[in-house]
């Protein structure tokens, strides 16, 4: 009783503290629960969260500021996730899921060129949408499945730093992520058990944290390069008040393609004096892309590299090395064409904002690929400034995301975020054309409802196709879904009034409505041909990704159960060899029956019989303890009678004598704690 | 008494937002909206400023009022018609 309030006591003073401290600043609502900043990239990931007002990256298990985001299965169906999954991944590339953030919310058709660059199966499911195959535990992943995975990790890690659970995040998309891309994106958050409160933009998110303690006035130039995707976005920042103007980018350019072009010139370079083709063969295009992507960095910061791959391959004369250098100039030229494609963005995004260059006043550069000298210099020259260094372009994204978290939260109080939507938003009219409802860069939220009419005598039913993007022709823009309006009273054509609404809220996620306005119907809508999953197949991969997480902790703890089993069987073996004769028979002969209990159920491989066996055991070590110290004049104390992983040794006043041991002054450490209050 | 203090400062601004919420809604004209007179909605700054202010006041994310969207695209709609008129 004593013992267990002297334990709680200082966790009560903390607690105590906390309160004080939130009641003192006034303005700070007292909140349950973190809410996290998550950069969920294509190659790394990020968190970030607020720390005492300022956001803070929040470091994973391994140590480490940032995540790869990548995920494993090994041969034993184990699932790995993140650097330790990515480490792997030249002996196991067929189940090691990188860059999956290419084919989130996508259609097979709309990733042709993606799939044949990566070492995995990638394969189009019965709705045409993209689908992993993983051999390893033969199962076929959705995309947000494998980002859940990654999502779960950041969060468990990020809880374990923070202290407290960590269940609500806001999660970035690059800014020319389209509307089926960023359900996905909250659908994985969803299958991973988190509460997404919003889908902010990279771009956005890097200038929130930019300008979060700058309070000046200014028109800032966003330049994100990332792993997979390109984004640029003006803002206007100043009052609080961060308010995006346009918004421009590529969804199919980043630095992956960076790497993709070395890993071409080194296999090109092979087959012209091999005459074999690396790229077929996965473990090799494994070995090229990593190495890619050093020689890619290292470029960044010296003008030559060496690539070294050794037994790359092997052919009847024996095997075959490769061992080169490539030069920064090589580099760029090899990626001139990709460096070019930057280009278009900036300007169209400064066009939709209809500012010229020298109304920008800072350009900031985001995503780790704006490292590479030659982007800085495409920058410069386009913008004609220097761009701005101060901030990481690893982390700046996630610390934003942790801001609008804060503001989400209450917890910062005089910033708000006025972004826009990236790609106009329409539906297919007669002639296969779009009408457009929504233009791109309309400020958000937004709702607008225009009315149609139907195209032919007797018409009763009308089907909606929902379009996004900027082309005249329906089949150049993404179709994001269909439904019908059926029940509409036979008329002539032209007549009925079928009002089309379009909502998008703060998250850029569309919902559209269709209602009948003669009879006032409004359609259950069914979107069919979407690239999303459906509510039902989320609810499952929830459930299944819960359970594989139990799972998971089952077979950890399973495992470190029989380890803390097998450790204390010798340790308690090794003292009673050591202590030999010292010990009373009949004393022995208990600790020796529950050792064999223990032995027993380590062979038996049964997790609750060995923490059974081993509380067992604790018990008869202790007694052996005592039964030591009882013996008149005793020094035998030293050997450490507290027993391995002993947490309540017996210490009594006996314990005098004994010296040295470590163990001894662990055993002692909470009996003295606990004496003086006793008295 | 200091989260008393609080709770009334929220609520007090809570309360600044609603007759905001209110305010926008029942007003039609554009530079009314933003809170300017006719001659003020001219001056480019003026009309910026309060955009700012009243973006701050009553944007979804600030402002849990249940029209405070609608005041919202009201107020966004109104500056986007001053800008393009100056």
């Amino acid at each position: 009783m004593m013992k267990s309030r002297i334990q709680s006591m200082p966790r009560a003073r903390t607690a105590h503290a906390g309160a004080r401290f939130s009641s003192r600043r006034s303005s700070v609502r007292a909140r349950a629960e973190k809410v996290v900043g998550i950069d969920l990239g294509t190659t790394n990931s990020a968190v970030a969260a607020m720390e005492g007002g300022k956001p803070t990256i929040v470091t994973n298990a391994e140590g480490q500021r940032t995540t790869p985001s990548v995920v494993a299965y090994s041969k034993t169906g184990d699932q790995l996730v993140g650097q330790i999954a990515k480490r792997q991944a030249v002996v196991n590339p067929e189940n090691t899921f990188f860059s999956v953030k290419r084919f989130i919310g996508r259609r097979m058709e709309e990733v042709t060129s993606e799939c044949t660059q990566v070492p995995y199966t990638v394969v189009r499911d019965a709705n045409g949408n993209v689908k992993i195959q993983c051999s390893n535990i033969d199962k076929e992943f959705a995309a947000e499945e494998i980002s859940a995975q990654v999502l779960r990790k950041l969060c468990e890690d990020a809880g374990k730093f923070l202290g407290e659970k960590v269940d609500k995040a806001v999660i970035t998309v690059p800014a020319y992520f389209n509307d089926s891309q960023r359900q996905a994106t909250k659908d994985a958050g969803k299958i991973a058990g988190i509460e997404v409160l919003r889908i902010i933009n990279e771009p956005t998110a890097a200038s929130l944290a930019y300008g979060f303690e700058k309070g000046s006035n200014e028109t800032i130039l966003v330049f994100d390069l990332g792993g997979g995707t390109f984004d640029v976005s003006v803002l206007e920042v100043g009052d609080g008040v961060f308010e995006v103007l346009s918004t421009s980018g590529d969804t199919h350019l980043g630095g992956d393609d960076f790497d993709k072009r070395i890993v071409d010139f080194l296999a090109d370079d092979f087959k012209s004096a091999e005459g074999i083709d690396l790229r077929t063969d996965k473990q090799a295009l494994q070995r090229l892309m990593e190495a890619a992507e050093k020689t890619k960095q290292e470029l960044s910061s010296t003008t030559q590299s060496s690539v070294s791959l050794p037994f790359i391959t092997a052919t009847a004369d024996g095997p075959k090395h490769i061992d080169t250098t490539i030069t920064r100039q090589k580099f760029e030229e090899l990626c001139a064409d990709l460096i070019d494609r930057c280009r278009i963005p900036v300007e169209s995004a400064l066009s939709d904002a209809k500012l010229s260059l020298n109304e920008i006043n800072e350009v900031i550069l985001v995503g780790g690929s704006t490292r590479i000298p030659a982007v800085q210099a495409l920058v410069r020259s386009l913008t004609g400034r220097d761009p701005n260094v101060t901030v990481n372009p690893d982390e700046v994204v996630a610390l934003g995301a942790a801001v609008q978290g804060g503001v989400l939260a209450g917890e910062v109080s005089d910033i708000v975020l006025l972004d826009v939507t990236p790609l106009s938003l329409g539906l297919e009219t007669l002639g296969g054309v779009m009408t457009k409802i929504i233009p791109r860069n309309t400020t958000l939220p937004t709702s607008k409802s225009e009315v149609f009419s139907t195209a032919a005598d007797g018409q009763t039913s009308v089907e909606i196709n929902v379009l996004q993007g900027e082309r005249e022709m329906v089949t150049d823009n993404k179709s994001l879904g269909n439904f019908r309006l059926d029940g509409i009273p036979p008329a002539p054509r032209g007549v009925p009034q079928v009002e089309v609404k379009f909502d998008i809220d703060a998250n850029g996620i569309l919902s559209v409505t269709a209602s009948d306005k003669g009879t006032g119907k409004q359609t259950d809508i069914k979107i069919t041909g979407a690239s999303t999953l459906s509510d039902n197949e989320v609810e499952s991969m929830m459930k299944d990704a819960e359970a594989n997480a139990d799972a998971d902790k089952e077979k950890r703890d399973a495992i470190d159960t029989k380890n803390s089993a097998d450790s204390m069987l010798y340790q308690t073996k090794k003292q009673l060899t050591e202590l030999g004769d010292k010990i009373p028979e009949d004393v022995k002969s208990k600790v020796e029956a529950k050792l064999g209990e223990l032995e027993e159920a380590i062979n038996s491989d049964n997790t609750e019989k060995m923490k059974a066996a081993q509380e067992a055991l604790q018990q008869e070590v202790m007694a052996m303890g005592q039964s030591m110290y009882q013996q008149p004049g005793a020094d035998a104390g030293a050997a450490g009678p507290g027993g391995p992983g002993g947490p309540e040794g017996p210490g009594g006043p006996g314990a005098g004598p004994s010296g040295a041991a470590d163990d001894v002054i662990d055993a002692d450490f909470s009996p003295s704690e606990d004496k003086p209050k006793d008295k | 008494w200091e989260r008393l203090a609080a709770e009334q400062k929220d609520a007090t601004a809570k309360e600044e937002a609603a007759v905001e919420v209110r305010r926008i809604l029942a007003t039609n004209e554009a530079h009314a909206v933003l809170g300017l007179g006719k001659l003020e909605a001219a001056e480019m700054s003026l009309v910026k400023r309060n955009y700012r202010l009243l973006a701050r006041a009553v944007h979804p994310d600030k402002c849990n009022h249940p029209q405070a969207k609608e005041a919202f695209q009201k107020v966004n709609k109104a500056y986007e018609t001053l800008r393009s008129q100056n």
